[in-house]
């Protein structure tokens, strides 16, 4: 189960956004050893300081928090402009009022292994189906996202494969490669047929919450 | 900016055909005939957008466009509703479009405002479209329309994206009217940093302290700040960092 939660519900959530944190810690900075900045076990950013969008991951029996992603418009600030520009050709930009990018994708040590029969944790795949079910709701086309080789055999498996733009970077251990992923009614019938999901992914009341919809 | 992969049919032509007015647009008047032209073409009760950090046009009070009718809006301004609309709170909230509905009506004041609103004729169902653009400024974009909860729902669906996209090239025409200036700079992580803790009234010396960089270090990174910024000396630096929200505390 994926509930929306807004950076400016950070007082209402506590636990959540700790436990957010933390996992984003180990895995970027732990397991993948990406130049991230932790401080007392907690990964944070300048855009988390801008009120993004988070969908996170909630075990539905426990409430624990088990992977999120993070997504920002592209006419704001964000981190392939921002933080990543040399992955496109010189002068290009993403800036759309119907493309949100999504970063910081992960997952809790242990919940990222599928299933018998999956190739993918039942968690990466209710994250991605949670992207297109938001993106839907929010009226977007597309989703702008930064990641690895190893993000993209997760992306593929799960039936979500993103298209690539521009040139791929070797960022310390790994090439890095910037892709856009579709926001459609179809993509979203590949996720769930993919992963074998039969509903909406979302927490019922946050999506209400949030858009009424 | 690029608009693609929309419904492929009559109704895209709908939408280029705004968005190409919306981009045109020089003047302020032109803004508010551009409005209309929407509320026609998408047949809506009424149109808004309000627009905040966006330098001396928002220092008092956000920059505000309307299609209400006047009384409505003399209404408003009298019993400072600003203060209380949650329309407004918006950008603080959520990158989502928020629907009217879910507003808190448990809140007396927040319930009686909208029963105003209602019986002027602002709109029976409505929604909010945040807008961020890439300096801090920021607006929400808002449209209603009269009807059953059903049809609502549908339209929603059926035209959020036009939504987004016009949300966004009105804002920006709203900057272009306005001549709202862009920095053509792009400072780094670390000539942020710098440029906060300068900001903070810190010498190079505690600069180079705090971000555990040599004195020297400090200086280069600041010798390119004014360079990119095209600043005489730091504070002016900082005073065009403030301006365009570039100073903010860096993690």
């Amino acid at each position: 189960m994926i509930i929306a939660l807004n950076g400016s519900d950070k007082a209402l959530y506590p636990q959540h956004f700790n436990a957010m944190h933390r996992i984003r810690a180990d895995v970027f900075s732990k397991r993948l050893n990406w130049d991230v900045n932790v401080a007392n076990g907690i990964e944070r950013d300048r855009f988390d300081d801008i009120n993004p969008l988070y969908l996170i991951s909630l075990d539905e029996l426990s409430g624990k928090v088990l992977g999120s992603v993070r997504l920002m418009p592209t006419t704001g600030p964000n981190m392939l402009r921002d933080v990543f520009p040399y992955l496109l050709p010189h002068g290009e930009i993403v800036e759309s009022a119907t493309i949100w990018e999504c970063s910081r994708f992960s997952i809790e040590k242990g919940c990222d292994t599928p299933i018998l029969g999956q190739l993918v944790s039942n968690v990466a795949g209710e994250l991605l189906a949670a992207v297109v079910e938001i993106g839907l709701l929010a009226g977007l086309t597309e989703v702008l996202g930064v990641f690895d080789a190893r993000m993209i055999r997760i992306f593929r498996a799960a039936g979500y494969p993103p298209m690539i733009i521009g040139q791929p970077q070797r960022i310390g251990a790994f090439m890095t490669y910037a892709g856009l992923f579709d926001v459609s009614d179809g993509a979203l019938v590949n996720i769930r047929e993919t992963m074998g999901i039969t509903k909406s992914v979302l927490e019922p009341l946050s999506a209400a919450r949030c858009l009424a919809a | 900016m690029y608009i693609k992969k929309l419904n492929n049919n009559f109704e895209e032509d709908i939408l280029y055909s705004i968005i190409e007015r919306v981009d045109n647009v020089r003047k302020n008047q032109d803004l508010e005939s551009v409005l209309k032209n929407a509320q026609e073409y998408y047949d809506l009760k009424n149109l808004s957008y309000a627009g905040f950090n966006m330098g001396e046009l928002t220092l008092k009070k956000p920059f505000v466009l309307v299609t209400y009718k006047n009384d409505w809006v003399k209404h408003y301004n009298e019993n400072h509703y600003f203060e209380l609309d949650p329309v407004l709170k918006i950008i603080n909230r959520t990158i989502l479009p928020i629907d009217w509905q879910s507003f808190d009506v448990n809140n007396k004041k927040v319930r009686k405002f909208f029963a105003e609103a209602q019986d002027a004729g602002v709109g029976e169902n409505g929604i909010s479209v945040p807008v961020r653009g890439r300096y801090g400024d920021l607006s929400v974009f808002s449209l209603t329309k009269n009807g059953s909860e059903k049809d609502w729902l549908d339209f929603k669906r059926h035209y959020m994206r036009d939504f987004q996209v016009l949300a966004v090239h009105f804002h920006q025409s709203v900057l272009t009217a306005n001549k709202i200036l862009r920095p053509e700079f792009q400072l780094s992580d670390r000539e942020l940093e710098v440029l906060y803790w300068a900001a903070c009234g810190k010498t190079a010396d505690e600069i180079a302290t705090i971000l555990n960089i040599t004195k020297r270090g400090v200086r280069f990174h600041m010798g390119n700040i004014l360079q990119k910024m095209n600043s005489s000396n730091v504070t002016h630096a900082v005073a065009k960092g403030i301006y365009y929200n570039l100073v903010n505390h860096p993690r």
